[in-house]
């Protein structure tokens, strides 16, 4: 792909300093929203844009801004940088490479909805590039784009990353603002939805790293020009991050409807060591997975959705034809079981049940009736739980039991 | 072990406990600097945090048992994390733990007798086109062989 | 008021009802445990799961508010599953305990799973082992096998007396209630977490192994050991024909009242009711009126209350 949005410049030294990113024609997105916009335009735009959520549940970014009332209360905005969802790591590369990217998307979105106050809420593992976003924070208040009277708008903007201590759970957006208040990462019942009532029950915008990183991009561009670059329903571009059994695991930023097989065997390179590919996992280990002659697929959330998987963070995990599928459902039945939050009763135990049998079975000691059991148990998980992490759970875990039985009934 | 933040610290929860509009939201902020002061957060430290915050220990202890990364004892000095997520152990993850098990003595979850390396198998650490990877305290390790982990641990001092 | 079906009968209920108290309105009950009157929904036992025409999952009884024409099924076939479901998630990691548990006659897992369960248990690995006798107050004592994490405790001793000496450490299947580093439970309220929890997770020493369940009748009356007089109700035991039982009362439990004391009890009017068994009057002493036996237990209270009305 010719131009890029995101990752158009990644390879740039330095470019995560403000004086580099700003000869690359950076800022120059807020300097137009802050001077020359006006709120409902941006909003307008944003939403013409048809720019869906990059964290996983792809919703449309400007619908979600459109809910926050009017209202005396202060109101937020959390950026989830909590990357959590196994096989992504696309927001590492932002924040690490352009944080500027991240950092206007952050002013752009805060000025079209009043946001004053906005939070970074990165997971803990990232700490390297938590310094780097707080490096790239002080050069920018020191250029006068983020504290009071951004360019003489008028505008005032604070923000501030906040550290997430290992808990895949707080990516879930109401379960972030637990966290972020001081509690325990336990998700909150919606309705009422965060942008009514969200961080210290004020309405609160919640986007993920890549999702914003966009907004600048739109604002420079043109509504028209984002969505050319993708669909007409999907516009954009997804950094799919690919990794497992490939030769060239990376990010790659390519249009929404690439196809899948073309990433996996055009830019990653093929399957690494003349192994033949197995099953592909094609949006973070929570979608279900898809089998060998299921690859011919387009990449994008409509196509996914119709094949019975999900786009979900853009993450392609390969998988070769010499890995047990045992082992694959073991260790994604103890990443569940591990990362639950323990609130709610489904999740809590079947995840824990379900993981125990799966060792049971890879112990040698599989009952014949275990694998209707896990389907079972993985189904009475399914949409009874409080929050997605049950549906994200029980979606592999029946994808990839149902898709792969015999294989698994072998181990019985 | 002295029962006070040092200067230093106190000067960092001041400021994280500004930025918020309600103090318990620099519980967690405040518990990663507490950790990277004692190297742990015992009963002592949780009293500690909740005497400055204005909170009950109780509460500091809920998330201490929460969050993976807050630890309540006390670890080696360096913190050996293992990614055992799917592309890692797609990747040969079980090897590499494997590998660390037999090299330092010690199973996941337990230290070294002096105190240098602690090992734990963590869930993914967003790092998996560098797989096998692993974390030590924050410093991320990618595209491990035995090779590059006996440099890497020969050379900690 | 608004109007909306409850399994097809037309029910009318008032605005901001929640779909688990327009139920109650119809005489159905929706089976629940985390959810308390006294708290806000908490919406994690998942028991309480309806189906909801127009909506694709099924939806929270407890915090879902009504509006006009929904057609709500507490019946259907899904619902049916879904609680099914719950209530083996439940039993799952339960120990099996109802022969030694206090709770056994009272306990809301025990009704559920004799009304909507009925199923033979699944499961087949080894249970999660946690602490069985926690002393945690004064008579109270956590059992956190029997825990199902309904939170209802620690919402209570956080929202009601403001004392928070409970929380939910570890995460996930670890999860368990506990107190502080044996920083008991310590207001004039600990009694009312045994009467609160669902199942014989917290148990209360003053009951411990005296007394079955099935064996006590419930007597409405006012506590009389202060004026506020709360709404009490009276557990005790009616006698056996051919032998004798130690006491009579066993227990008292706090009778709802939103005028007087909500639906809570202090531990004072609580354990005090030995006065109702002990140093009972049991002979009549004055009887000779003018020389006469005519005081009975039949007419003592009438000759009492004429002397009292004189005075």
């Amino acid at each position: 792909m010719k131009e890029k949005v995101l990752t158009e410049h990644f390879g740039l030294e330095n470019l995560y300093k403000i004086d580099v990113y700003q000869k690359q024609g950076g800022y120059r997105a807020t300097e137009k929203a802050l001077k020359k916009m006006k709120p409902e335009e941006i909003l307008d735009e944003v939403k013409k844009a048809n720019l869906r959520g990059r964290g996983g549940a792809g919703f449309p970014a400007g619908v979600k801004w459109s809910f926050v009332p009017d209202t005396d209360k202060p109101k937020y905005l959390c950026v989830n940088a909590d990357e959590g969802e196994p096989g992504t790591f696309k927001d590492r590369y932002i924040m690490i490479h352009n944080p500027h990217m991240l950092l206007e998307g952050i002013i752009i979105t805060s000025f079209c909805v009043g946001i004053h106050v906005a939070f970074i809420y990165i997971r803990g593992e990232y700490e390297a590039i938590a310094l780097r976003l707080e490096q790239a924070i002080s050069e920018a208040y020191a250029k006068g784009f983020l504290g009071k009277n951004i360019l003489e708008s008028g505008f005032d903007l604070d923000v501030f990353v906040h550290r997430g201590a290992g808990a895949y759970i707080c990516g879930e957006e109401t379960a972030l603002l637990e966290s972020l208040e001081g509690k325990r990462g336990n998700p909150r019942l919606k309705p009422p939805f965060p942008a009514s009532v969200g961080l210290w029950q004020c309405p609160t915008v919640i986007n993920n790293v890549e999702t914003i990183s966009n907004i600048s991009h739109i604002i420079l561009n043109g509504a028209e020009w984002f969505v050319k670059k993708g669909l007409p329903k999907d516009g954009g571009t997804r950094i799919f991050s690919v990794s497992g059994m490939v030769k060239n695991p990376g990010i790659y930023e390519l249009p929404l409807g690439t196809s899948l097989k073309d990433i996996i065997f055009k830019h990653a390179g093929g399957m690494k060591g003349g192994k033949k590919l197995k099953a592909v996992i094609p949006g973070g280990m929570s979608a279900p997975i898809l089998t060998a002659d299921e690859i011919n697929i387009k990449m994008d959330f409509d196509s996914l959705v119709e094949a019975n998987s999900m786009l979900g963070s853009a993450a392609i995990i390969v998988i070769d034809d010499k890995t047990s599928i045992l082992d694959v459902l073991k260790v994604v039945t103890k990443f569940y079981s591990h990362e639950s939050c323990g609130q709610c009763t489904p999740c809590r135990i079947g995840n824990s049940w379900i993981n125990k049998i799966v060792k049971r079975i890879a112990d040698g000691k599989g009952k014949k009736e275990d694998i209707d059991s896990i389907l079972r148990l993985a189904s009475n998980i399914e949409g009874n739980t409080l929050c997605p992490l049950g549906d994200a759970a029980a979606m592999p875990i029946l994808s990839i039991t149902k898709k792969f039985r015999k294989e698994l009934e072998s181990h019985l | 072990m002295s029962l006070e933040f040092s200067e230093k610290a106190k000067k960092k929860i001041a400021e994280i406990v500004a930025r918020y509009p309600q103090k318990e939201a620099a519980l967690l902020p405040v518990l990663h600097v507490t950790q990277r002061e004692f190297g742990f957060i015992s009963a002592v430290q949780e009293k500690m945090v909740a005497r400055v915050l204005g909170i009950k220990p109780i509460r500091v202890r809920e998330l201490v048992t929460f969050y993976t990364m807050l630890s309540r004892q006390s670890l080696g000095k360096y913190h050996i994390q293992v990614c055992t997520s799917l592309s890692c152990s797609l990747l040969g993850a079980g090897n590499f733990v494997d590998y660390l098990v037999e090299k330092l003595g010690i199973k996941p979850g337990e230290t070294t007798p002096d105190k240098k390396f602690t090992l734990s198998t963590v869930e993914c650490l967003g790092a998996c086109e560098r797989a096998p990877c692993m974390m030590i305290n924050f410093n991320y390790y990618g595209d491990m062989d035995p090779k590059k982990v006996d440099e890497i641990l020969d050379g900690l001092k | 008021m608004i109007k909306i079906f409850m399994d097809e009968e037309p029910v009318e209920v008032e605005e901001g009802t929640t779909v688990l108290k327009a139920a109650e309105r119809a005489g159905i009950h929706i089976p629940h445990l985390c959810y308390h009157p006294a708290f806000p929904p908490e919406g994690s036992c998942r028991m309480c799961l309806v189906e909801i025409e127009g909506f694709p999952k099924l939806e929270l009884a407890c915090s879902t508010v009504v509006k006009e024409d929904m057609k709500i099924s507490t019946k259907s076939a899904r619902v049916v599953e879904a609680r099914k479901a719950v209530l083996e998630f439940l039993l799952a990691e339960h120990p099996l305990d109802c022969p030694i548990c206090d709770k056994a006659g009272d306990c809301k897992l025990q009704d559920y799973y004799d009304e909507y369960g009925l199923f033979e248990s699944q499961f087949k690995e080894a249970k999660e082992k946690r602490e069985k006798k926690l002393k945690i107050g004064k008579t109270l004592i956590l059992d956190q096998e029997r825990c199902i994490l309904c939170t209802r405790c620690v919402r209570f001793l956080k929202e009601v007396t403001k004392t928070q000496e409970l929380g939910v450490f570890h995460r996930g299947v670890h999860s368990s209630v506990n107190i502080y580093d044996g920083a008991a439970v310590v207001n004039n309220y600990t009694g009312n977490l045994a009467e609160i929890c669902p199942v014989g997770a917290i148990t209360d020493e003053d009951f411990r192994f005296k007394i079955r369940s099935w064996f006590l009748e419930e007597g409405e009356s006012i506590c009389p050991l202060c004026s506020r007089g709360c709404n009490i109700l009276i557990e005790y035991h009616p006698g056996f024909p051919r032998f004798n039982v130690p006491k009579r009362v066993y227990r008292i439990k706090a009778r709802e009242n939103p005028e007087v004391n909500g639906f809570w009890l202090c531990d004072r009017g609580r354990y005090g009711y030995s006065y109702l068994d002990e140093g009972r009057a049991d002979q009549i002493i004055l009887n000779k009126i003018e020389g006469e036996n005519v005081l009975t237990w039949e007419n003592i209270s009438e000759y009492l209350g004429k002397k009292i009305k004189s005075l």
